[in-house]
Parts: C-alpha cells; structure tokens; sequence
C-alpha cells in the first residue's frame, strides 16, 4: 500500500519544503496551503476527469479539505507529484516578486505536463541577480 | 467472477502500455470493453430454471450474475423446445400454459451489469481472461489511445488495436454457434423437421 503523499499533511509537509518556508513564523500558513490544495484538485479535475469520476471514495465528486485534517487524498499514487507541484505553483502565484512569478509557472507547467504525460524538461536555473 | 490473477495481468499490460492512464480508467473502459463483446459474441450464457404452472404465462426470472439481454430457448424437462418469448427483460411469456405444474429452463444470453465489484472489475464470467484475454486487452488499448489529449493517445495504433478486438468478437461469436467444438457445423435442422418414421416426410406416399 502506498503511503507517500496519502493525506492532506504530507502534502503540506513536502510542499514547504519546496517553498522553502520551513520554519514558524511561516510565510504560507497552512489554510492558504489548503486552499490551494482544493483549487489544485478542482483543475485536476479538468485535466484528469477520469482520476476522479470513477473514484468511489469521493462518490465521484472532487474532495475539499477545510483544514490540515490527517484526511486522504483519493489520488493514484502516480499521480500525486502532480498535484503536490500544483499546490506549490498555487501557492507562489500570489506573490508578486518576478521571481516568484516565473517560479509559479514553472511549477504550474510541471503540473499540467505530469498530468496531461508529457515529459517535464530539466528545471530551468533561477533568475542570477536582482531584478532590475 | 474475474479471476484477481487474470485480472491483474491484464492490468498489469495496460499499464506497461498506456503511460499515463490511470487504473480507474482503464477499469471503466474495461467494463465498455466487456459490454461489446458480450453483446457481439452472445457467448455468456445461462440456464435458469423455474417452475411452470396451469394457466401462468409471465414468469419472472433472474440470472446468477450479470443482466438477461436475450431469451435463447424454454425447454421442458425432456429437452423439447416450448413456444415462448421475452417481450419484458426478465420476464419469460409462454405462449402457452402448461397443464399441470413442471420444471422448465430457460437458456439466457447476458451480459455485463453495473454496478461492478468494489474495486470497480466488472462482473463477467471467469473464462473470459483466460480465453480472450488478448481480444480485450486489445479492446482496451484502442479505446484507450483513441481519447484526445493524452500521453497515450496513438489513434493509428488504436485502429490496429480495434480491428484485433473486432476480429476476437467474429471468432468467439463463431466458436460460441459451434458450442465450442472442432470441425462442426453451426447449422443443424430444426426440431420440428423431424419425424418417428425412417420414411420421413408426410403426405408424399400413400398410407396402407
């Protein structure tokens, strides 16, 4: 049975770290990173009907999460980097730096070509420098 | 019932060939997949007994697994063939009543039904794998390659895959009129050509 990335935390755990915000005060509370969560599933659901029409945990419906709850997230276990990349390119979405905004789609793109199966390319390396 | 190893390898195919499809899917498919070939082959079949009793022509009857979508033959318990029909999915109509009560059996040809298991395998005969698990792997896969916009999505590959599913239908649609046999035919006369005399035929020589 596969357990990576099971429940709603462990997606929440991995994302901060792919935020890098670690450490309390955190930048993302845990409710944005909810949210963004649920916003990921529903355009999965787009992408991927087939990932949740026919799930039966969910009665076919997408899963919402009012909280970090310890609930699962009825995804096949291929498919879960997918959405823990979209909750990350959600989540970054909101800031307003350059950088952030390239990271945001970079992140978003990884979701889409998981999902959709094309093969990601290498990541591209960040911005050097302050942007002018 | 699918048996879970039989099960399994075929998923285990599908999903060393369709990258990217997901097991719940794949499984949905298969039940379409399950649905056609039933349909085409008319090979799953069953006999269901039941009693018939003086001056009662509908009988309702239901089949271990699976739904009716054809009434085959009624036969009395000496294997004489009784006039009857299904003018209502599971309800067999005589055509008339026997004159006292007695067993009868009526051959149904069925085919897949929702809801499937747990997991979401549909319900089909245990033979079904083992037998034709070629045809409907290639089933699958063309249905499969033919959805727009996916990682698998092939349509070139998906008609090839098509072609060898239809032509899995023709083969188990003509093993299943030879009951399964080699070197048979399908044709047989019919019951009522049949006659207690080796003269045969009536009405053409003269009686003494």
């Amino acid at each position: 049975m596969q357990t990576t990335l099971d429940i709603i935390d462990d997606y929440i755990t991995d994302a901060r770290t792919l935020l890098q915000d670690e450490i309390q005060p955190y930048r993302y509370d845990d409710l944005s990173l909810v949210r963004a969560m649920n916003v990921t599933l529903l355009e999965g659901r787009r992408l991927r009907a087939d990932l949740f029409v026919f799930c039966r945990e969910n009665g076919g419906m997408v899963p919402h999460y009012a909280s970090k709850s310890g609930q699962p997230v009825p995804i096949e276990p291929p498919f879960r980097l997918a959405f823990l990349h979209g909750l990350v390119g959600h989540a970054l979405e909101r800031d307003q730096e350059d950088i952030q905004d390239n990271r945001a789609a970079l992140f978003l793109k990884i979701f889409n070509d998981l999902l959709l199966g094309v093969r990601p390319s290498s990541l591209a390396p960040a911005a050097q420098g302050t942007p002018q | 019932m699918i048996a879970k190893q039989d099960l399994d390898q075929l998923m285990n195919q599908l999903r060393v060939k369709l990258v990217g499809a997901s097991d719940a899917g794949m499984k949905a498919q298969l039940y379409d997949v399950c649905t056609e070939f039933f349909k085409d082959t008319l090979s799953w079949y069953e006999v269901v007994q039941f009693t018939g009793q003086p001056a009662v022509l509908d009988y309702a009857i239901t089949p271990s697994e699976g739904q009716i979508i054809q009434l085959a033959v009624v036969v009395n318990a000496d294997s004489s063939p009784i006039s009857a029909s299904m003018f209502e999915m599971g309800v067999v109509h005589l055509a008339a009543a026997p004159n006292e009560s007695q067993p009868l059996y009526a051959t149904v040809i069925k085919n897949v039904t929702l809801p499937n298991t747990r997991d979401m395998t549909p319900i089909a005969p245990d033979w079904l794998l083992p037998q034709w698990h070629l045809e409907i792997q290639s089933g699958v896969l063309g249905n499969m390659m033919l959805q727009p916009d996916k990682s698998y999505t092939d349509k070139a590959t998906a008609l090839y895959h098509l072609k060898r599913f239809r032509d899995g239908i023709a083969q188990a649609r003509a093993r299943t009129l030879r009951a399964n046999t080699q070197g048979t035919q399908a044709w047989q006369f019919p019951r009522s050509f049949s006659t207690g005399a080796q003269r045969g035929g009536s009405g053409s020589e003269r009686q003494f």
